[in-house]
């Protein structure tokens, strides 16, 4: 009875268009992780690849990361179910002891923590490296989500919304200090969102906002032009600031944006097909199936490709945000307010960042990007949309 | 549970409200962010698109030119004169290549393996290409293994390459410890150089576990099969391969798509032997490069000009067009004027290289279109006999002990349409030199040899008596005298207190126009020309394109000089304002005025320096004006008079068409590889010369006494169906002392219905019947001999006819014979002009008619706007030098500055004589001007 309640109240749309979108993301993680080096190791023929049609072509991409991103897809759907089943409500009650056990994971990165590109991010658990920052981002939406829920309707003024600066902060420090600025980000982007939807003042929060963007662009701005203080290593200043004007240094810092650059933009209308991208299948474009995946993708899919990949994800968003509207209670809103949240931001940022109009900063394309953490934990917030969605008050409308 | 259902429901409304009111702004920013990478990207995709398909095309593809066959070159019958041959290229495309080489393989360890070590870095450490591959095994750039291993001094630096190698070898083999403890052999280093084979041999490498394993791959196999059929000149294999492994190391890392060219010049056979193995030998190229080949090596070589790599300032020039830097580019005559014909269209062979740059596939060869083919005017047999018949010529003169005679050159002119029927000029070059590339030495040779010059265009000459015609022409248009009247020649002519002698001291007896040009009567043109004045004389020269560009196109045509009054004015003054003591306060003002900003004040100079130059002027009157002995010295073609052999053909076919003055030109036609004429040349008239057809009649007349008649200066020479004129030019050096006679001969023939005309000189060669008579005597035999050029083959069988026994072979005895030995020659030479007087006195007049005659060298520039130009200091001479003592002495003469003794002389005349050898580059080896 209460199953099939359920079932009947599960978001279709959403189930759909993250189906859609996952299965896109396999086809171009294939295409994207097969790549002429491979190709040639295996002794194929460059001129038969050329001639072969779309399903030819499927069946001749590396498998390799398609079979562990589904299995990871997989897993995360499990996640899901299980996260579906529990009432959301239920989760108010340990908020507390998840909030610790984030920080703890997230010390223990930077203790136990493997580096990989200038960073660590992971952890090894026997054969898999874990990446908690993706799992702390979840964490710190359901645990400020009760933590502003308690405070509904009391959060008028900056001395109101103090404690929540700083329940975030905590561990946001944390993830600076792998560091992994770009997920931090995402740390501002979450508390910021759901601060807005709570606070009896929407425009402060906006204001506050705004007043942060602008404090940090000036910081930037001064230390470029007078030589300021800041609190970053001239390098890493470098990259963030690098795709503004990434030919200032075609081989090294801007050589990723440049070529992401030159895949999207030669690829057209139509783009130039599965495995026929000259910029990704012969290597030129780096990282392609984790952060540049989507210049993969607009690159042989072309505009139609990325168009519908963003149409897909417009569509995801919308019914995030119905569901954030339509929960029985302000802690479900504030939830999937955090994922909505969450989820925009790190498209704008992936994105922004292939085409140029970011900076870079490691953050993957959700549910698109390989990678197990990140796929487990989209995964689970998907779950705690539908959860939501499910034990709304359907009555009122 | 205090609130009512009621209570919890107001509360949840007005949430509710509250939060649509929140989501509205949520999705919106939402919305925007979507639009925000939406916008961008379409813009990038849809509006950049065509730049970013650029930018992807510069990555992944990489082009190599391939070089399309320069058009070919033909003369008039379809024989080729300009071809291409195939270079054969060997190259290896797989970067990936060990060589000949030898692996040591440790197959155990034991407590010796570090002494072993030690030994073997020893060893290794001198082999250049094991330092290498050690190098590469360490990880490092080769800068910073280069920096590691470098000390002071060579035997440090050898013990610190020796340390490293140790060092890697040790870490080898301890990082693989378990592996040889398992039995399993670990290859260690590597030995390229075979005398380090040896040496290794040598060092009972057993006894520490090493064996020495002998590998080849397509690299060696290729260099040793191509050894073995002796394409690598006295080189060992070894030396050849090490080679090809520098060059692959360097290219690898910079241009890792480019094949490496292992052989180059590889005769056919062997390619043939290539291509039967080719299935052994993956990645082996044969690329062929079309270099231009030349059957008749030095033939037509002036006209042909010579083809190069393009030159820095030519490539910035063209590079729009498509040139690469390393292309070909036409330097010179007809290679470099139809070099945009010639060239063709380079094809490319593309190859998709990967973001390491190794080759991913060809993408296909676009093939090079052939440059079009030239067919020219000149017909092969006729330039070559001209060739021969110069190269003839020098011999002749050079065995009759005229030792200064060593260049020389001929045109023969269609006197129908201007077409070049051959061009030579003496001595020549092959232009295959300049494909197999130049050293620097040996480009200076060439420069020096005077090879490169072409005389028929590029240098002037005094025409001598060939000029007469001129004269005659004025004489008779401006009817001075009837062309039958009979003057009575003592041999002499008197102006004044001046006397010009013939060169006959006792006369030619009864004279008229006819016969005046017959026996070359300098007489007769001496009285005559001097009534009929310069003014009139240089019109007819203009008239007749002579002082003027032809316009023929080829590049370093000079245009001479027809010296007029106004013309000499101008020259004197420059070189009086340039270099005379008076004048250096207007030097002086001329600086000021160059200096002066203010426009006012430069007014006032200008006007202060024209008052002074008029002035100093003044004094110099009878230098700036034109004297009558210089139309004297005109009239039979010496003075400033300087011309072209081209120019002299050009207007002796005019004469010999009736008034027709052609451009004359060498290509007729321009034909695509595939046959179709994409150019054809008709015939350029330049004008139709103002002279009536009767008087031309007489000049013609007068021109085939020349040749037929007894008494003709020619008529030794030729005595068939042609018209002829000789010359002698006097050469004086820049002293003004003589320096010997260039001979010059113009001719046409048939006379009756001429169809060719030819002009010659000879430099140095004494006179112009004597030693340029004999070579246009061989081309125009050549011309009647050959069926193929002559049209009218009736009047050719007359020809033959008349004189069989002249047309085929010259006199017996002909090369043999002195010069002075032929009958009626034992004189002067025809022109020469001697004076009365004692020696001092003649020497003085030689010097100061003659001087201007210095200006037969090759001289760039003669128009009298150039003047100021270094080139012209020689011909200001007669402005310093003492008058003729027989002219009328002006006034000034009597100032001592001007009648110029000795020492002043050498100070005015020398001082800028020195300055001659400023004279452009191209002109610049007058042959054996000293």
């Amino acid at each position: 009875m209460k199953n099939k309640r359920f079932i009947k109240n599960l978001d279709l749309t959403l189930v759909g268009v993250t189906g859609a979108i996952l299965v896109f993301s396999l086809v171009m993680i294939g295409s994207a992780s097969t790549d002429y080096g491979w190709w040639m190791r295996l002794g194929l023929d460059m001129d038969k690849l050329q001639d072969a049609n779309i399903f030819q072509r499927l069946l001749w991409m590396k498998k390799e990361y398609v079979v562990k991103q589904f299995i990871w897809t997989l897993l995360g759907i499990t996640a899901a179910a299980v996260i579906i089943y529990i009432p959301y409500e239920d989760w108010r009650r340990y908020t507390k002891h998840l909030y610790i056990a984030n920080l703890l994971l997230l010390g223990s990165v930077l203790a136990l923590g493997r580096t990989a590109m200038g960073a660590e991010r992971w952890i090894d658990i026997g054969p898999f490296a874990f990446q908690p920052s993706e799992f702390a981002k979840l964490i710190i939406i359901i645990t400020l989500a009760d933590f502003l829920a308690k405070r509904e309707g009391q959060i008028r003024t900056i001395k109101d919304m103090l404690p929540c600066f700083i329940f975030v902060v905590l561990p946001m420090l944390l993830i600076l200090m792998q560091p992994d600025l770009g997920t931090s980000l995402v740390f501002i982007a979450i508390l910021f969102g759901m601060l807005f939807v709570v606070s009896l003042k929407p425009l402060l929060v906006t204001g506050i906002f705004s007043a942060g963007f602008a404090a940090v662009v000036g910081l930037v701005w001064s230390h470029l032009k007078f030589d300021t203080w800041i609190p970053m290593h001239e390098y890493q200043l470098r990259r963030l600031t690098i795709f503004l004007d990434p030919w200032s240094d075609m081989q090294g810092s801007g050589y990723h944006v440049i070529q992401s650059q030159i895949a999207i933009g030669s690829s057209g209308f139509w783009g130039k097909g599965l495995l026929r991208g000259t910029q990704s299948f012969l290597e030129f474009l780096p990282i392609r199936h984790t952060d540049f995946i989507f210049s993969v993708l607009a690159e042989e899919t072309g505009f139609l490709g990325a168009l519908l990949l963003l149409i897909l994800f417009g569509v995801f968003l919308y019914r995030g945000v119905r569901i954030a509207f339509e929960a029985k209670d302000m802690f479900g809103t504030l939830l999937a307010v955090g994922i909505v949240s969450m989820i925009t931001f790190q498209i704008l940022v992936n994105v922004g960042m292939t085409i140029a109009i970011m900076p870079v900063t490691g953050l993957p394309l959700p549910l698109f990007s390989y990678g197990g953490s990140s796929m487990i934990a989209n995964m689970i917030a998907i779950g705690v949309l539908l959860n939501i969605n499910m034990r709304r008050q359907k009555s009122i409308f | 549970m205090t609130y009512s259902g009621e209570q919890e429901r107001a509360a949840f409304m007005k949430r509710k409200t509250l939060v649509e009111n929140r989501m509205k702004y949520f999705l919106g920013a939402i919305f925007l962010v979507l639009l925000l990478l939406l916008a961008k990207l379409s813009f990038m995709q849809l509006v950049q698109t065509e730049q970013f398909r650029t930018m992807a095309r510069n990555n992944y593809i990489r082009i190599t030119p391939v070089f399309a066959p320069r058009g070919e070159i033909f003369d008039r019958n379809g024989e080729k004169i300009v071809t291409n041959k195939p270079v054969y290229a060997v190259s290896i495309n797989d970067l990936n290549l060990q060589g000949t080489t030898y692996h040591l393989y440790l197959d155990r360890i034991g407590p010796e393996t570090v002494s072993m070590a030690d030994k073997l870095a020893w060893i290794l450490a001198g082999d250049e290409e094991s330092v290498q591959y050690f190098q590469q095994i360490s990880g490092k750039t080769p800068e910073q293994f280069n920096n590691d291993v470098t000390r002071d001094n060579d035997k440090a630096t050898y013990t610190a390459k020796k340390q490293a190698i140790e060092e890697i070898i040790k870490e080898r083999v301890s990082s693989n410890k378990v592996n040889l403890e398992n039995g399993e052999a670990l290859e260690i280093a590597i030995a390229y150089n075979p005398s380090t084979v040896a040496t290794l041999r040598q060092q009972n490498l057993d006894s520490f576990g090493i064996r020495l394993e002998k590998r080849t791959d397509v690299l060696s196999e290729l260099v040793s099969m191509l050894h073995k059929e002796a394409v690598f000149e006295g080189k060992s294999t070894y030396e050849v391969e090490s080679g090809v492994r520098a060059t692959i190391r360097e290219k690898k890392y910079y241009r890792p798509y480019e094949p490496v060219q292992v052989a180059d010049n590889v005769p056919s056979q062997t390619v043939v032997t290539l291509r039967e193995r080719q299935m052994e030998m993956p990645g082996v190229v044969v690329d062929i490069q079309p270099v231009r080949d030349y059957p008749y090596q030095s033939l037509l070589a002036h006209a042909l000009g010579y083809v190069q790599n393009i030159k820095q300032e030519q490539y910035e020039e063209h590079k729009d067009e498509g040139y690469f830097m390393n292309d070909l580019y036409g330097q010179y005559g007809l290679e470099l004027i139809y070099e945009s014909d010639l060239r063709g269209e380079p094809g490319a062979r593309q190859v998709e290289v990967d973001a390491s740059g190794q080759p991913v596939r060809d993408l296909g060869l676009k093939q090079p279109v052939p440059g079009n083919d030239l067919v020219l005017t000149v017909d092969l047999n006729l330039q070559k006999a001209t060739e021969k018949a110069l190269a003839d010529g020098v011999a002749r003169a050079q065995s009759a002990g005229y030792s200064l005679a060593k260049a020389s050159a001929a045109v023969a002119m269609d006197v129908r349409s201007g077409a070049i029927l051959a061009m030579a000029s003496y001595p020549s070059y092959n232009p295959g030199v300049f494909t197999e590339g130049l050293s620097g030495t040996e480009w200076q040779q060439l420069q020096d040899s005077g090879a490169l010059l072409n005389r028929t265009i590029s240098a002037i000459y005094a025409p001598g008596s060939t000029f007469k015609m001129v004269t005659a022409a004025a004489i008779l248009e401006n009817k001075i005298v009837d062309p039958t009247y009979k003057m009575s020649d003592p041999g002499y002519y008197r102006l004044g207190q001046g006397i010009w002698r013939d060169w006959k001291p006792d006369g030619h007896g009864m004279v008229d126009m006819r016969k005046a040009l017959e026996v070359s009567c300098d007489t007769y043109f001496y009285r005559f020309g001097q009534m009929v004045g310069v003014d009139a004389i240089a019109s007819v020269a203009q008239e007749f394109g002579l002082g003027e560009k032809t316009s023929i196109k080829l590049p370093g045509e000079m245009s001479g000089v027809v010296p007029t009054p106004e013309w000499k004015y101008e020259l004197v003054k420059n070189m009086l304002i340039m270099y005379n003591d008076d004048f250096a306060k207007v030097r002086e003002l001329n600086e000021q005025i160059k200096k002066t900003t203010s426009e006012s004040r430069k007014q006032q100079l200008q006007k202060l320096r024209d008052e002074e130059q008029d002035k100093q002027l003044k004094k110099y009157e009878w230098d700036l004006n034109w004297q009558q002995f210089e139309t004297i010295n005109m009239s039979i073609g010496q003075g400033d008079n300087s011309y072209t052999i081209m120019q002299l053909a050009d207007y002796v076919a005019a004469i010999a068409n009736n008034g027709t003055l052609y451009q004359p030109y060498l290509v007729d036609k321009i034909v695509a590889p595939d046959g179709k004429v994409i150019r054809e040349f008709k015939p350029q008239v330049r004008r139709e010369v103002n002279i009536s057809k009767d008087n031309l009649q007489i000049l013609r007349e007068g021109m085939r006494m020349v040749a037929t008649s007894p008494n003709g200066t020619a008529s030794a020479v030729f005595g068939l169906d042609v018209a002829a004129k000789t010359g002698t030019a006097e050469v004086t050096d820049a002293k003004g002392n003589k320096v010997g006679n260039h001979a010059l001969f113009v001719a046409f023939a048939p006379y009756e219905k001429p169809e060719v005309a030819v002009a010659v000189v000879l430099e140095y060669g004494y006179a112009g019947n004597t030693y340029a008579g004999p070579i246009a005597r061989q081309i125009l035999d050549a011309y009647l001999a050959d069926p193929e050029t002559n049209a009218n083959k009736d009047e050719q069988i007359t020809a033959l006819g008349n004189q069989p026994n002249n047309i085929v072979a010259l006199p017996e005895g002909w090369d043999t014979q002195p010069a002075l030995n032929w009958p009626g020659w034992e004189q002067l030479p025809d022109d020469s002009v001697t004076t009365q007087g004692d020696n001092s006195s003649q020497s003085r007049q030689v010097q100061a008619k003659q001087v201007p005659a210095a200006s037969s060298r090759p001289v760039t520039s003669t128009k009298p706007v150039q003047t100021t130009a270094p080139v012209s200091v020689t011909q200001s001479l007669p402005v310093v030098v003492t008058p003729p003592d027989e002219t009328q002495p002006p006034p000034t003469m009597s100032s001592p500055t001007v009648v110029a003794p000795e020492p002043t002389q050498s100070q005015s005349v020398q001082q800028p004589s020195q300055t001659t050898p400023a004279i452009p580059e191209e002109v610049s080896e007058p042959n054996g001007q000293p």
